[in-house]
């Protein structure tokens, strides 16, 4: 229901922009001279039937300013929450497998994605890659330590390979070249599958117009997941009054034992 | 139905949640236990995190073990006194046993530690259960046979110091023992998600020596005692205790509890433990699969607590 909610109010944005685009060919409105986006939803519920989500990011590339022939491309990433995350790897102990090593990354994002129009190596080079953290080789995840002190990057190099490779797995770190849509010359859009198990926090969702391999015009757009409604209330009472939820919990359950057995019974 | 459980931050099909607690509760009615030990198992096997697997399961059999030990309360079959020992030492296990799994599961061993402890338990108590049940239904078969002597009249309880009266078990046993067994018990709840039972009322019986009309009563008075503060100990150090996953598990067991206890009273006993035993081993030997077999990937990610 939200999601098509949001789907239409999408629609609604693209239809204003192309109307603003074919009113004014001619002009230079100020508009037309900004990258513009925005997000069918900047906030994201998790509820009870909360099965993942589909937020769709759409705008407008301006048209004006730009040399004839120039290479325009898009970049979008939406960047999650950073969180402290622990990499273990299983070794064989006396015939069983057991975590042996451990690895903590400080700043993991709980959730990446990229969308490009092409493939990275043709929209930038791989210095500005890294200075804005673009694509899994340079998505920075913090500095990697052990159990005691810092490790260095050669030997933590494994287990960055291995957070990036789960994380994908799970769809909560995605990658798609060519995953942006462009309508008519002008406008945009991009759909970011969101799994079921997306982090909640803050996220930045951040559009690169990029013009012959420099970043011609960015737009950072803030975003939250958050649980809402009984969800919350529990997640919230769980984390936050601990000693208070287990004892709710202990008479939830007296009650709901003591009254199942007066039920069955009859 | 798709439905998202806030603390296992997962989303998980209503229908399988339910089913798995008719599932388990329908055994855990045929069998006369309290399905702990099958349920934690299955919940981590369907990917719910082990830590909350074990905490929620908790919770979950202290309501399960409600309405029992009311009915057992009612005609006698609870020996308050020496329930209340086997709580004083489930208390202690339980507090135990939760440190234990707090540490380990900061250093990343916890899956390791339900896992073996699982193995250890069940291989150990399912092979028992079986060689009895198997020598049980042959002895049925051969009629002349006497019957084993089912009371430890001068066992380990017996010899050891402090010894106690406890008048409804008719008994005068040192409090070392059931304290002992009440502790074993609490560790095994707070590191296992499971009520214990398996393992106290073969030791009530055999290592007490209780009269077997108190041993189920008092055993379930003690799981709610133990279970109930194995609930609020992981709540308060790791939270993973999700309501709503525990709730939603004991709609479906406490139907299928009811036409599990209809089905089982139409086996013979010997019977029915032979196959109790063989599912507790096989349940093992899955968790044992577990660490033997090498993983997919080696590495896992984890959070950082």
């Amino acid at each position: 229901m939200t999601r098509r909610r949001g789907n239409w109010r999408g629609v609604a944005w693209l239809l204003a922009l192309a109307v603003a685009a074919w009113a004014a060919p001619t002009g230079r409105p100020a508009a037309a001279n900004d990258l513009l986006a925005d997000l069918s939803q900047d906030r994201i519920e998790i509820r009870y039937s909360f099965a993942g989500a589909t937020l769709l990011l759409f705008g407008s590339i301006p048209q004006a300013d730009l040399p004839h022939g120039a290479a325009r491309h898009l970049l979008v990433t939406v960047v999650g929450p950073a969180k402290p995350t622990v990499v273990r790897r299983k070794g064989r102990v006396a015939g069983i497998w057991v975590n042996t090593d451990a690895v903590t990354f400080d700043q993991a994002p709980g959730f990446y994605f990229l969308a490009a129009t092409a493939p990275l190596e043709t929209v930038l080079d791989q210095s500005s890659r890294a200075t804005l953290g673009i694509g899994f080789d340079h998505l920075p995840v913090g500095a990697p330590h052990g159990p005691g002190s810092t490790i260095a990057p050669d030997a933590a190099a494994p287990f960055r390979n291995a957070l990036i490779r789960r994380n994908r797995a799970a769809d909560l770190y995605q990658q798609r070249i060519g995953g942006i849509e462009i309508i008519d010359d002008g406008l945009f859009r991009t759909d970011v599958p969101l799994p079921a198990t997306v982090p909640v926090g803050a996220y930045t969702v951040t559009v690169f117009l990029v013009v012959d391999g420099r970043v011609a015009a960015r737009k950072t757009i803030p975003m939250r997941v958050d649980k809402s409604g009984f969800e919350r209330t529990i997640y919230t009472l769980a984390n936050e009054r601990p000693l208070l939820y287990g004892l709710a919990a202990v008479v939830i359950a007296l009650v709901a034992g003591w009254g199942a057995g007066v039920l069955s019974r009859q | 139905m798709p439905l998202y459980l806030p603390i296992a931050e997962m989303s998980m099909n209503m229908a399988l949640v339910i089913g798995l607690g008719a599932g388990v509760g329908f055994l855990s009615g045929m069998f006369g236990v309290g399905g702990g030990f099958l349920m934690t198992p299955l919940l981590i096997f369907a990917g719910v995190p082990p830590a909350v697997a074990v905490a929620t399961e908790a919770n979950q059999i202290t309501a399960a073990s409600v309405s029992g030990a009311i009915a057992h309360g009612r005609r006698g079959g609870v020996d308050y006194k020496m329930g209340m020992v086997l709580v004083a030492g489930g208390a202690v296990g339980s507090f135990l046993g939760a440190r234990l799994f707090t540490i380990l599961r900061s250093a990343g061993q916890v899956d390791l530690l339900i896992s073996l402890s699982y193995v250890v338990f069940l291989g150990t108590i399912g092979a028992l259960m079986l060689w009895e049940s198997v020598r049980a239904i042959q002895r049925a078969s051969r009629r002349d046979a006497p019957l084993p002597r089912r009371r430890a009249h001068r066992g380990i309880a017996h010899r050891l110091p402090l010894r106690m009266r406890f008048h409804k078990s008719k008994l005068y046993v040192s409090v070392l023992a059931p304290l002992a067994i009440g502790m074993l018990v609490g560790v095994l709840a707070a590191i296992m998600g499971v009520g214990g039972g398996f393992i106290m009322v073969p030791a009530m019986i055999y290592i007490l020596g209780m009269p077997t009309n108190v041993v189920i009563g008092t055993s379930l008075f003690q799981i709610i005692f133990v279970t109930a503060l194995t609930t609020v100990l992981h709540s308060v150090s790791t939270q993973t205790v999700d309501i709503l996953l525990a709730m939603l598990l004991l709609v479906g067991a406490v139907v299928g509890a009811q036409v599990g206890a209809r089905v089982g009273m139409k086996l013979k006993a010997e019977q029915l433990r032979a196959l109790l035993a063989l599912m507790v081993l096989a349940v093992g030997a899955r968790m044992a699969y577990g660490l033997l077999v090498p993983p997919a990937d080696l590495y896992s990610l984890g959070a950082v607590h």
